[in-house]
Parts: C-alpha cells; structure tokens; sequence
C-alpha cells in the first residue's frame, strides 16, 4: 500500500477529446483492463470549461472542494457536498473558475469497467488522425461520403474498445446529491476515538459511500474485508502503515488487506468501497 | 384512502406504518416535509412529487424520500403505493394514526384545523396559526418538532427494472438491491424465489408479496400479502410458486416486537 499525495501528483490538462479549461491531479489509479478499475482524480475548472449533454458507460463520484459544479441548466452542486452520479445519466457540464473536485470515476455495475486515462488520451490523440475533436464532439468524414458527429468520449471508447459502447440504462433516475454535514457520525464499536457515517451503499454491486473521523491519538485498522477502499484524508495529519499522510493524501486498500491508522491530528476520511463482481 | 397492512412500536424509535395508498386523479399537496422516512414503491400508475414534468415517479420504480427532504404530492391518474413511513435516522421516530388522531381530538378542544393548518389563540389573546402535523406531533411529543437537515437534495428514485437480479447465499434466490442509505442504513430492495427455494428473513425486514404463494414463518402468503420480522431471529421464508417480493429493512435501533402477518 503506498499513500498518494497531491504534491506530487500526476498533473495534466484536457484530453484532446474535450475542451480547454480543466486540469487534472491524479492521486490513484486501478488496473487498467480490470472490472472495478478507477482513477482518483482533483479536478480544476475554469468558467470557459464545458461539456455537451452526455452520459459515460461507467460511474462518477464527486466530492466538491472549493466552488461549485455545474451539472445542468438549474443543477448546481455545492461545496462540501458528494455526489453520486450512476452509468447511464445524462448531465452536462459548465465550469467555475478555481472549482476543485476530489472525482472519482470508476467501473459501474454492468461490468463494463473504466477506460484508463493512457487508453482515453492515446486513443483521442490516434483519432484526430480520422477527424477533429471541437466542444467536446468528434466529427469525421466517413469513406462513403457526408460527415458524422459523435460524443467525444464516446468516440473515442469504441475506438479502443473495437465495438459500440452500451449504455446502462440509469439505476437513479436522478444524480444523487448529499451533504455530509447533514449525517451524524455513529461511534464504531470496539474502536475508541473512531467514528463513522456511512452515506449509502448503491447498487447490486455494493458501491459505498461513507466518511470516518479518527481523532488526534487515535490508531484504527481499516479492513477492507467485503471491497476494495479507496480512501482521501480530507483533514488532519498521521501514518497510514507507516506511511506518512496529510489533507488529500490517498490510498488504496485491496480487497482482503487492511490499513493501520494512526492520526496525529484529528482525521476525516472519504471512503468509497468499490463494487464487486463475484 | 389508505390500506393500513403493518405497523411498528409506538414510541420506538424504529416505528413504522406499511400501508397501501390509493390515490385519485385531484390529490395536492402543498410542498411539506417530515421528520421521518418514506419508502414508496408504485404498484400501479405514478404520481408526481416535484414541480417539473421530471418529478413523476413511474409505475414499479421505488423511491426513499428521506426525512427533511421537501416535496409535494400532485396526483398524475389513479395510482396505488406500497408506502412505508418510519422513523428516520435522526431517531424522532414515528408518530401511529392513533396518536395523530389523539392528538388532533386534543387539539381541537383549544383550536380549530382548517386546510392543513391549525389556528389557536393564546391567554394574551394573540392568534397563533402552525402547519396541522406538526401541531399534533409537538402535542404528543410534549417538544418542538426540530426537522433534520436534509442529508440528500432530493428524493431517491430507482427504477428496478434497469437493475441486474444477482445471486444471493441461498440457491434459487436472486435480489434485485436497490441500496442502502443514510448512518442508520434504511435498505430496501427485491427478491426472487423459485418454487420450494428459501430466504432466511433478516430481523429487520418488511416484505410485501408482488406475485406467487408459499410460507412465511408458519403462515402462507400470496401476492399482496404483508409480514414484518419485527426482530424476530430465525424466520424462514419458502416459496410453493414463483415468488417476487419487495424488501424493506427499517434503520438499525435495536430491539422490536413480535412477528405480523396481515
């Protein structure tokens, strides 16, 4: 297990099959090619970022650092708040300059998994041999005469993937908008100092959602007996085995393994569990 | 008109009302929130519970409508609902029909109710007027009604058929789960049984029968037929039919009573 921090995270911009106007520091990322592949990304917008309606093959959680996000017309998500949006929902989006998400995107319950970053930007970059990416749309002459057009992102995944993308019909009907503050955190049994909320689990896959506050002194193992964790220090300072973290260090927990967390100032966490597939 | 099928402990603060609704084609309501869950699952028709065309929960979709959550109810056509209200996970539980007509005869005697809201005048002479629920809570409960912060911005409306039925521990049992939500973990979900298979019952479940026949506990159910485990540990349910059931797991409180069948 090693702890990512944002210091020194991958940073990068847009991808060729999007606009200007967002950058990304990636903390995390899965196995590429596997079903419950992910990336742990802070993602930041800037008003001039926008997306056209569109809708992803796989799964998004986002928690709002500073600003806000835009996500439709009259949809605004709001600092602080954690955001579960499901394969298959439409949404678009508009930037606000300086917004910071902590995003994390990842394999939904179809099973069809995560189209790595390397996967998404190379193949962007392979496509503009065919045609030209513009708002967030790709269009390109085919041999038998006329133009098409076509989502970018969605362009691009059945370029790599070699096959039409199949969009899950969209368990929620609506993204899922909660705001942490509102729970209450529940102490967790047999373990001083160490309390949890758990937001909610989604899905017949078993996504969870749910934070932990572990307070200045206090040491926990985090299991991850049932999924795999990933999981962000949003505050505080202390050792995950062994290891050093601060506010918006992250690490992963794999299925079976466990953390030793010691805080040495008090501590909230983001987890997610991430789904399973046996 | 409501059919009532269930219901918890008064007081406690996992008490609950299972109750079928039948909603006709004029229902309003104003936009209102509780200080307690609903589940509600269409078993015929929709209804709407928003002000855009959007906010229309369709027939065999099931919705949490959490507590501190606003919304209103705008009847779209006939509809019927599979609707639980519970105590949420702030633990101000739920309040029995009895009660709120107790309470409401109580009332009446210093007020009077009118469109939903109840009016009173104090020793000094000054007219009070305050929404007619929470009149009648606040009397029973002998405290101001505090309404908890809404943990989610809207209601939670999942469409079950867009969900992959997955196999359970127990052979010929699959469930469809919707998911879990909220620190007190209010979960509800489907399940589905081939003849002569059986589903160990969690001590927290409600169920309430779509289609098909076999026992539950000693008693037998059909479709429309309600049971709640009420705590009860060690409850079986067996299918004679193919059988379809919604599932509903009230917040963890602790302790409850004894098993009902309706």
């Amino acid at each position: 297990m090693a702890v990512a921090h944002r210091s020194n995270a991958q940073r990068e911009g847009a991808s060729a099959h999007r606009n200007d106007g967002i950058a990304f520091e990636h903390l995390l990322v899965g196995e590429e090619g596997t079903k419950d592949n992910f990336i742990l990304t802070i993602v930041t917008t800037e008003e001039e970022y926008k997306t056209p309606r569109h809708r992803h093959n796989f799964e998004q959680i986002r928690f709002v650092l500073k600003g806000e996000m835009q996500y439709g017309p009259d949809h605004i998500q709001e600092e602080g708040t954690v955001a579960y949006f499901c394969e298959g929902t439409y949404y678009t989006q508009k930037g606000s300059d300086g917004s910071e998400t902590l995003l994390l995107q990842l394999a939904g319950p179809s099973g069809q998994g995560y189209m790595s970053q390397r996967q998404l930007r190379l193949g962007a970059k392979e496509l503009q041999a065919k045609g030209s990416f513009e708002d967030g749309v790709f269009s390109w002459a085919p041999e038998h005469g006329g133009r098409r057009k076509q989502d970018g992102y969605e362009a691009v995944w059945e370029y790599v993937n070699g096959k039409p993308v199949r969009y899950s019909k969209p368990r929620y009907v609506f993204p899922i908008i909660m705001d942490p503050a509102s729970f209450d955190y529940l102490p967790v049994r047999g373990a001083s100092g160490v309390e949890e909320k758990s937001l909610g689990r989604f899905n017949e896959r078993g996504l969870e959602i749910k934070m932990m506050k572990v307070q200045a002194g206090a040491s926990f193992d985090l299991k991850a007996s049932e999924r795999p964790l990933v999981v962000c220090a949003m505050s505080g300072e202390g050792y995950a085995n062994g290891e050093p973290y601060g506010a918006l260090s992250a690490f992963r927990v794999k299925r079976g393994e466990s953390a030793g967390l010691k805080a040495d100032l008090e501590t909230e966490f983001f987890i997610v569990g991430l789904p399973t597939f046996d | 008109m409501n059919k009532r099928l269930l219901r918890g402990r008064a007081g406690a603060p996992d008490n609950y009302e299972l109750s079928l609704v039948l909603m006709d084609g004029d229902y309003t309501t104003p936009r209102h929130k509780h200080n307690f869950d609903q589940v509600r699952y269409m078993v015929e028709g929709e209804f709407g519970y928003g002000r855009s065309k959007d906010e229309v929960q369709q027939q065999g979709t099931i919705g949490y409508f959490p507590e501190g959550v606003s919304y209103e109810q705008r009847a779209v056509r006939r509809s019927v609902t599979l609707l639980l209200q519970g105590g949420g996970a702030s633990g101000a539980g739920f309040m029995h029909y009895e009660q709120l007509e107790a309470g409401h005869a109580a009332l009446s005697k210093e007020g009077e109710f009118s469109g939903g809201v109840y009016t009173w005048t104090d020793k000094e002479g000054r007219k009070h007027n305050k929404d007619a629920y929470e009149a009648i809570w606040e009397k029973m409960a002998g405290r101001p009604l505090v309404y908890p912060r809404p943990r989610f911005r809207t209601p939670i409306i999942a469409d079950a058929s867009h969900y992959e039925w997955t196999p359970t521990v127990e052979p010929g049992v699959e469930a469809r789960r919707i998911g879990a939500f909220a620190e007190r973990a209010i979960e509800f979900g489907f399940l589905k049984l081939e003849p002569k298979a059986t589903h160990a019952c969690n001590p927290r479940a409600l169920y309430y029968v779509l289609s098909g026949t076999g026992v539950i506990g000693k008693e037998a159910y059909r479709a429309g037929s309600a049971a709640a485990m009420d705590g009860d540990k060690g409850l079986s349910l067996t299918a004679a039919t193919p059988t379809e059931l919604v599932y509903i797991l009230t917040p963890q409180f602790g302790e409850s009573a004894a098993m009902l069948v309706a």
